[in-house]
Formats: structure tokens, C-alpha cells, sequence
């Protein structure tokens, strides 16, 4: 990590962002390790019949899909060796999409032809069609971007990249690929918040659709929460996150093909999974409920967000890497690195019994901690600084936040299991590390509170500054009550009660999903060249929100934690405790109408700006006073 | 696995360290200002207000 300043050494700099070797040889490792795989699983088959019968392996047409991989291996070798030789021609492109399809038409017919043999099969079915022809056309695609568009040697682009990345041009860089993002997790917020409110209202009216089998509470409650964290919360977090690295790098976005194909590829594996657990097929583990192909191709995207980042990290143009990056980057590390380990452990080698609970918590709530919260924190790090114009009031504070959280997080999740037939020290582990975040969320706290501190009036004016400073205030709530919930004392009374729900909603809702609007109020007119438009709209969506998840974290609290007590109470019935429970659910769906109503303005407001008729300005028009200073 | 994401949090801590990062700290809060967007910039408003702003400044 050298400094950058120089112009030569800026000039290496882009070109290692520029050049695509290392990606191209993995997305090629890849398609050689599945065509290996392939030939690993039919000689498995061939040797223990018994294992291949338990995986599902037994069948003609599974052993034809397999070999079909073989072909595209092939072919990825081929691609890359003509890659090497410079004859990249259209002639390599006619090969990728002749492969290409012959790979969709083949994985189409055979599982046409298997849903024809085993019609009980057919949803699974479809699901393999779709993941496994979007996962290839995935492959080709990023090897048919990458060198269709980006220069092996240094080209124009490079020449081009050697001036100056001014914010202008930062921000012009992620339009396309940031707002790609962002219209999808909009779009899933809608979808979600819709599942959240027929989930919500069947809690008070049980047979509101109860003879649907697609739209039963135990389907449509965790296909809530997966579009709300895979679809709503992962895709705002990916858009903003992309743009705030190249902020705090100062380089322009790299692999904006690539970074554009993921997004619709999110999208895609999100539906199917969504899909799938509507129709039925949930791996029925909390925060995994996408079955297992889904989750598998989830992944892959976060190869291409790590590489992202790091190549961003590496060509960092100030030496020091701002606190904000430090989040971000964990996180995307973090990341793929937890969804790996928990999808292994719960499909692929399967553990079973307690360490499944145990797999499973572990999971769960560090997407919370190492996922959501850091790029949370890394948005209000870098926002709350920025449009007050003055830096964090402790910086040693901040870093220390940090550090404490990459240390100590991760044993947290196990205060799930308070209670649970697990060995008492593990859930004591999870207990320390809870109550070791108040390190973490106190500093935290007093930094962003005391960066505020003189400034609140700005809250009149800033609706970035509004909805981020909510977030950050809520973060602090909903640790520091996080932290008390793992006690065990604390633990027995708000265990499997509505007490829980009301938590978890102030920490991906309150913090979490307050600051990412404001992230997106901040970043839309920056990098779309258009101004919001209407502020009306942006305080009715404020307004519902925030009253909307004050009255949802207060009814559920506070029915939740007598539930709690009513509970542990033998001489109540449970009938009587779920009669008391009864309007703290209706005050649920009455709070749920008002974020939906947000989430809706928040949609048509995104719909209209971006929408809105005219040429799009080349600096964002929050800067109408001074134009030129914006252009790159 | 625990273990591992600890390892990999307190190798990243050290090469922190090591290569000075926490040298000059209070010059690293700074970091996210500069020209075009200097500190004292106040950087985001309603856009009515906005209008006004800078209807006022013309």
C-alpha cells in the first residue's frame, strides 16, 4: 500500500483497476471447478450408490445436466485462452452465445422432460431451471462484458482514468450500477412491506386468506423477511456501499458491467427463492429460508462485491482508510464468508440437531451484526460528518467502535439459544460477547450524538441529515437493548414473545432501513443529476415512517413484555395471554399501514425524479447554487 | 469458524497498525473534506428550501 499522490503511481493504480485478468480467471476457475464437480458427483454416483441416492443423483436426466456443464467448461478454457492470445474477435462472442444457449435450451428440455416423469417435482424444478440458466448466462455474460468493453492492455480507458476522479465524475461513475440497485431494493421493499401487512393482519384475523395455501402465515412471514433482508436491506446497502467506497477512495467505480449483470442476478436468484418458500419449499431455517440452490447463487454475487472492494481499497488514492471504509469492507468480507459457512452447514454437509440451532443463530444474527449494522454505521459515518461540515467529534472513538465490533461481534448470536438445549458455556459466550457491545454502540453513540451536538436545527432542512440521525439514535436504542435481552434474567420473560419482534424491527427498521433512505436521499441527486421531486413527499414519507415505527416498537414492546410475564405465570391460560396479546397486534398492522404508506411515497418519489422529463443534469441540483464546482 | 472470523479481524488489526494507520489520527477524520466539499459546506436540503437558497443567492 504505497502513497498515492504521484502521478505514476496513480497511473499503475488504474491500471490494476482496469484490468480484469484476475476476475476473468476466476469466473473461468469456476466453470472448470463445476465441469470438475460434475465429474466428481457421476463418479460418486458410479462408486457409492447409496450417498448419490441421498443427494437425489439417481436419475438420467441429472446425469445429462451434469455433463452439460462439461461443454461449458470447455468453453470458458477456450475463451480465456483466446483471451490470452488477444483474438477476441466476434468470433469469441458468436462461441459464447451459441454456448450460452445451448446451455439454457439443454437445462430447459431436460427439466420440461423430468417435470413430465415426476410431476411432484415441478417446482423444484423450475427453480433449478432458473438459477441454473441464470447462474450460466451470469458467467458467459461477465466474461462477455469484460471483454467486449474494458481494454486487456492499456487502452483509452486507461489514458482516460489517469486524470484526475473528481466527486463529479465519482458519482457520474456509479449512476447506472447504484441506482440499478437502488430501484430493485425499492422495488422489494414494496413487495415486502406487502407481505409484512397480510402477515401482520392474519396475527389479529386468522382466516383473512386462510384458505390460500400460497398466502398461509408460516409461508408469507418468512418470505417477508427474505425480500426485506436479501431484497430491500442487501440491495441498499450493495448501491450505497459501491458509491460511498468510491467516495472514500476517490476512484471511480471499477466493473460497472459486471456490477450491473449482479444486480439483475440478484434480483433473479431473490424472486426464485421467494418464490420458492410461497410455493412451499422454505428450508423452514430462520434467515435461510431460500432453498438451497438460491442461497448457493446468492454468493457468487459477493465474490464480484469483494473483488469490487478490494480492488477500490488497493487503489485508494489517500493513504488513510476512513472508518466508513473499514465498515464497509469488513462487511463485504464478513459477509459471504458467514452465508458460506451457514449454507454449508445447513444444506450441503448437513449438521443436525443443536448444531443446527447453534449453525443457524450464528447465522442469523451476525447478518445483523457484520452485514446490515456495519453498512449502516459506515453510512452515518461518512453522512453525518458530511452534511453537517465537520468532522466526527472523536475519531479515536470511532476506530475503537470499529475494532470492537470486528473483534467481538461475531460471538454474540448464541443469546438466541438462551434457554436451549445447548451447552451452557456457549450460551454464555454469546452472553459476554452481547454485553461487550456496549464498547462498540457507546462510542458510537457519544460520537454521533456530539457531532450533532449545535447542529440539530439542520434537521429542519437536511432530509438526509433527518432520516440518518433517526438511524443513528436507534442504533444506540436497540443495542444497548439488545445487550440487556441476552441477559438470562431479562431472556426468560421477552423469549418467544412479541417483545422480540418489536426489537428486531427498531434494529432493521429504526436504524438500519431509516439510514438507507437517507443514504438514498443523499446519493440519488448526486449521482442521477436531478433534484427530489417534491419535498412534500419526502416529509410524508419521514413523517409515516418514523411515526409508524415509534408506534410498532412501543405497542409490541410493551404488550410483548407482559405477554412475557403472563407466560411464565402458570395459573394463566395461554388462551387468556394470546386474548391480552390481541390489540398490541392490531396497533401492529395500524403501524405497518404507515410505513407501507412511506415505503409507497418513498417509490412514487423515486419513480417521479428519476422519471422526471428533461436532459439529466451533470451535478446533482442540490448544488444550484454552485454548478460548476460539481462538474468533473 | 468463530475462531477463523477473529483470526482474520486481529490480522487485519495488526497490519493496521503496522502500516500507520492510526498515525495522525485526528488528520484521518478530515479525510472526507476537501474541494468541491470543504468543511463548513453544509451539503444537503429539502429541495424547496433549496430553491430558496438559491433563488436567494442570485
Amino acid at each position: 500500500m504505497s502513497a498515492k499522490p504521484t502521478p505514476s503511481s496513480s497511473r499503475e493504480t488504474h491500471r490494476r483497476i482496469r484490468t480484469p485478468q484476475h476476475l476473468l480467471w476466476f469466473f473461468v476457475a469456476g466453470a472448470l471447478l463445476h465441469g470438475a464437480g460434475a465429474l466428481a458427483t457421476l463418479a460418486a454416483r458410479a462408486l457409492v450408490p447409496s450417498w448419490s441416492r441421498a443427494w437425489g443423483l439417481l436419475t438420467l436426466e441429472h446425469d445429462l445436466l451434469l455433463l452439460g456443464y462439461l461443454p461449458l467448461s470447455v468453453a470458458a478454457g477456450i475463451l480465456l485462452w483466446l483471451a490470452r492470445r488477444g483474438r477476441l474477435g466476434d468470433f469469441a462472442r458468436e462461441a459464447s452465445l451459441l454456448v450460452g444457449a445451448i446451455w439454457f435450451v439443454l437445462a430447459f428440455v431436460l427439466a420440461l422432460a423430468h417435470s413430465l416423469l415426476y410431476p411432484a417435482e415441478l417446482l423444484s424444478d423450475i427453480d433449478n431451471v432458473v438459477v441454473g440458466a441464470f447462474g450460466s448466462g451470469f458467467l458467459l455474460a461477465t466474461i462477455f462484458r469484460l471483454w467486449q468493453h474494458v481494454p486487456f492492455a492499456a487502452g483509452p480507458a486507461a489514458a482516460e482514468a489517469d486524470s484526475v476522479a473528481t466527486r463529479g465524475s465519482i458519482d457520474a461513475s456509479c449512476r447506472q450500477v447504484v441506482l440499478t440497485w437502488y430501484v430493485s431494493a425499492t422495488a422489494w421493499l414494496i413487495v415486502g412491506s406487502a407481505l409484512a401487512l397480510l402477515a401482520s393482519i392474519k396475527m389479529h384475523a386468522p382466516y383473512l386468506l386462510g384458505d390460500v395455501h400460497w398466502l398461509t402465515f408460516g409461508r408469507v412471514r418468512p418470505a417477508h423477511l427474505n425480500t426485506m433482508i436479501y431484497g430491500w436491506g442487501s440491495m441498499a446497502a450493495i448501491g450505497t456501499a459501491l458509491w460511498l467506497q468510491g467516495r472514500l477512495a476517490r476512484v471511480r467505480l471499477p466493473y460497472k458491467e459486471l456490477l450491473m449483470v449482479s444486480a439483475i442476478y440478484w434480483n433473479v436468484v431473490v424472486a426464485v427463492g421467494t418464490f420458492q418458500v410461497l410455493a412451499g419449499d422454505s428450508s423452514g431455517v430462520e434467515w435461510l429460508e431460500f432453498p438451497q440452490l438460491p442461497a448457493v447463487a446468492l454468493v457468487l454475487v459477493f465474490v464480484v462485491l469483494f473483488l469490487t472492494s478490494l480492488r477500490m481499497l488497493v487503489a485508494r488514492r489517500n493513504d488513510h482508510i476512513y472508518v466508513s471504509q473499514w465498515y464497509l469492507f469488513g462487511s463485504v468480507f464478513w459477509f459471504p464468508f458467514l452465508y458460506l459457512a451457514a449454507t454449508m452447514s445447513i444444506f450441503v454437509a448437513p449438521v443436525t440437531g443443536i448444531s443446527k440451532g447453534v449453525a443457524n443463530w450464528w447465522f442469523a444474527h451476525n447478518v445483523l451484526g457484520l452485514w446490515l449494522t456495519p453498512t449502516g454505521l459506515a453510512t452515518a459515518y461518512y453522512l453525518i460528518p458530511k452534511v453537517l461540515g465537520r468532522p466526527v467529534h472523536s475519531y479515536y472513538l470511532s476506530l475503537i467502535g470499529f475494532w470492537s465490533l470486528a473483534l467481538f461481534y461475531n460471538w454474540a448470536g448464541t443469546h438466541h439459544l438462551i434457554g436451549g438445549p445447548v451447552p451452557a458455556w456457549l450460551v454464555t459466550l454469546g452472553v459476554v460477547g452481547s454485553i461487550m457491545m456496549f464498547v462498540p454502540v457507546i462510542t458510537v453513540a457519544i460520537n454521533h450524538h456530539l457531532t450533532m451536538v449545535g447542529h440539530f436545527s439542520l434537521l429542519r432542512s437536511s432530509p438526509t441529515l433527518r432520516f440518518v440521525v433517526f438511524g443513528a439514535m436507534s442504533y444506540t436504542l436497540v443495542s444497548l437493548q439488545g445487550s440487556l435481552m441476552a441477559l438470562r434474567s431479562l431472556n426468560e420473560t421477552t423469549h418467544f414473545t412479541h417483545y422480540t419482534i418489536a426489537h428486531a424491527h427498531l434494529g432493521v427498521y429504526a436504524f438500519f432501513t431509516m439510514t438507507m433512505f437517507g443514504g438514498m436521499y443523499y446519493v440519488v441527486p448526486r449521482i442521477s443529476g436531478r433534484e427530489w421531486y417534491s419535498a412534500r413527499w419526502i416529509r410524508i414519507h419521514f413523517w409515516t415512517s418514523a411515526v409508524g415505527v415509534a408506534l410498532y416498537f412501543v405497542g409490541l414492546s410493551w404488550g410483548g413484555f407482559w405477554q412475557g410475564r403472563l407466560m411464565g405465570d402458570p395459573e394463566v391460560s395461554h388462551l387468556a395471554v394470546v386474548r391480552y396479546t390481541l390489540p398490541y397486534l392490531v396497533s401492529r398492522s395500524v403501524a405497518g399501514t404507515l410505513m407501507s404508506i412511506g415505503h409507497a411515497s418513498f417509490a412514487f418519489l423515486l419513480y417521479k425524479t428519476l422519471r422526471a422529463p428533461g436532459a439529466t443534469g451533470a451535478g446533482p441540483t442540490t448544488f444550484a447554487a454552485r454548478p460548476a464546482a460539481t462538474r468533473s | 469458524m468463530i475462531l477463523l472470523a477473529s483470526a482474520s479481524s486481529v490480522l487485519a488489526l495488526l497490519w493496521a497498525v503496522q502500516s500507520g494507520q492510526f498515525d495522525r489520527i485526528e488528520r484521518g477524520a478530515r479525510s472526507i473534506f476537501d474541494e468541491p466539499e470543504a468543511e463548513a459546506d453544509e451539503e444537503d436540503r429539502f429541495p424547496d428550501l433549496e430553491r430558496q437558497r438559491s433563488s436567494g443567492c442570485r
